[in-house]
């Protein structure tokens, strides 16, 4: 895995979810193991992906956003 | 161990429907009986004020796993896993689940937990569509699919991403845009129950029952009734239940969010989409066009 790609993805969450969940956000964190990852944030996550990587994410795909390993898939399908 | 002895997972059972149909009154009922918990889309409700999350969410894996059956069973076992152990660490006599998003997954509910049961729980769909189609912005319950140029909450849009709609390169996903939100909703209903009832074809019949909204509201204490015999709760009711029994739960306290009238004066257009998408369903369910001019 390319740690800055990691990186860019755990700067956009935390700017969503907030500073006190960096800690939580590692390459294995998922919606479920992260308790400010939750259901109301999802789509501010979403689009804070989409904004920080130039692309648009379909609701066929938004299941990958519920994980970083998901997400850093779905980067790598779309870039 | 739970009171009677028995293993974990004899006590499980799951509840599925396209939603709107009684669930969070019948999963607010089951819950209140001593030594049951009974979810409400994994979590527990008190009424219609959600509280503990116990379950993971199945949001969007209802799109997911109703994209890609294969994927089901790993899906839910993974999900699910942790429901044997609840009912030793709770001490349950049974322990549930009710959700409309347990309709992808009923195929192979039986491969996961073998002895499980299953309430399947139908509305006629042209209810099931007038109650879904609102104009309650945003919908704090929303469960069916809205005019198209609508903004949706993140809430909304996080629930629709889940929600059933065509599988990709398919003919209905050629035509969804242009369909109305009485068409997708009956679409979405239809599939829903099309869904469910491809999936019993995996259940032994002793193990799941068919509870129709109609008669759960109009006689609920008889229907609850043969609800608990089917679950095999032996002990009488509670002072909880028995109060519960004579609210309504859930049900929208006026129509005033309701953007379609009752069926009876519905536009010809939008029950000629209706019985389109959905006849054939409502058929296998015993509704037919003749009955229930409401």
């Amino acid at each position: 895995m390319e740690n800055g790609l990691f990186h860019r993805v755990q700067k956009a969450l935390i700017g969503v979810l907030g500073e006190q969940a960096r800690h939580k956000i590692t390459p294995k964190a998922t919606m479920e193991s992260v308790e400010e990852w939750d259901s109301l944030l999802f789509v501010q996550v979403m689009l804070a992906i989409e904004r920080e990587f130039s692309i648009k994410i379909s609701a066929d795909d938004a299941i990958e956003l519920t994980s970083v390993q998901g997400i850093l898939k779905l980067i790598g399908d779309n870039t | 161990m739970n009171a009677s002895g028995t293993s974990p997972r004899q006590g499980l059972f799951f509840g599925a429907g396209a939603g709107r149909c009684g669930t969070m009154m019948l999963s607010n009922l089951l819950n209140a009986e001593d030594d049951v918990l009974c979810l409400h889309e994994g979590k527990v409700r008190d009424l219609e004020v959600a509280k503990t999350q116990w379950l993971p969410f199945l949001t969007l894996e209802n799109f997911q796993c109703y994209a890609n059956p294969e994927s089901a069973k790993d899906v839910f076992a993974n999900k699910r896993s942790d429901m044997s152990q609840i009912v030793v660490d709770q001490q349950l006599e049974c322990f549930g689940d009710i959700a409309y998003n347990n309709a992808p997954f009923v195929h192979v509910i039986p491969e996961v937990f073998p002895t499980a049961k299953l309430l399947v729980i139908v509305r006629d769909g042209r209810d099931f569509v007038r109650s879904v189609y609102t104009s309650q912005r945003p919908d704090p319950l929303p469960v069916g699919w809205l005019d198209q140029e609508l903004e949706l909450s993140d809430l909304e849009r996080y629930i629709a991403m889940g929600r059933l709609r065509p599988r990709k390169e398919t003919e209905d996903s050629e035509r969804w845009p242009q369909l109305t939100p009485v068409a997708q909703n009956a679409w979405l209903w239809a599939e829903t129950y099309r869904v469910i009832l491809d999936g019993l074809q995996s259940w032994p019949d002793s193990q799941y029952i068919i509870v129709r909204a109609e008669n759960f509201f109009d006689n609920t204490v008889e229907e609850y009734d043969r609800i608990r015999k089917f679950l095999g709760f032996s002990w009488p009711l509670n002072d909880s239940v028995r109060t519960l029994l004579t609210k309504r739960i859930n049900t929208r306290s006026s129509n005033n969010h309701y953007i379609l009238p009752k069926y009876k004066d519905w536009e010809h257009q939008d029950r000629q989409d209706f019985w389109s998408e959905a006849g054939e369903v409502m058929e296998r369910l015993g509704y037919f066009k003749d009955t229930l001019e409401r």
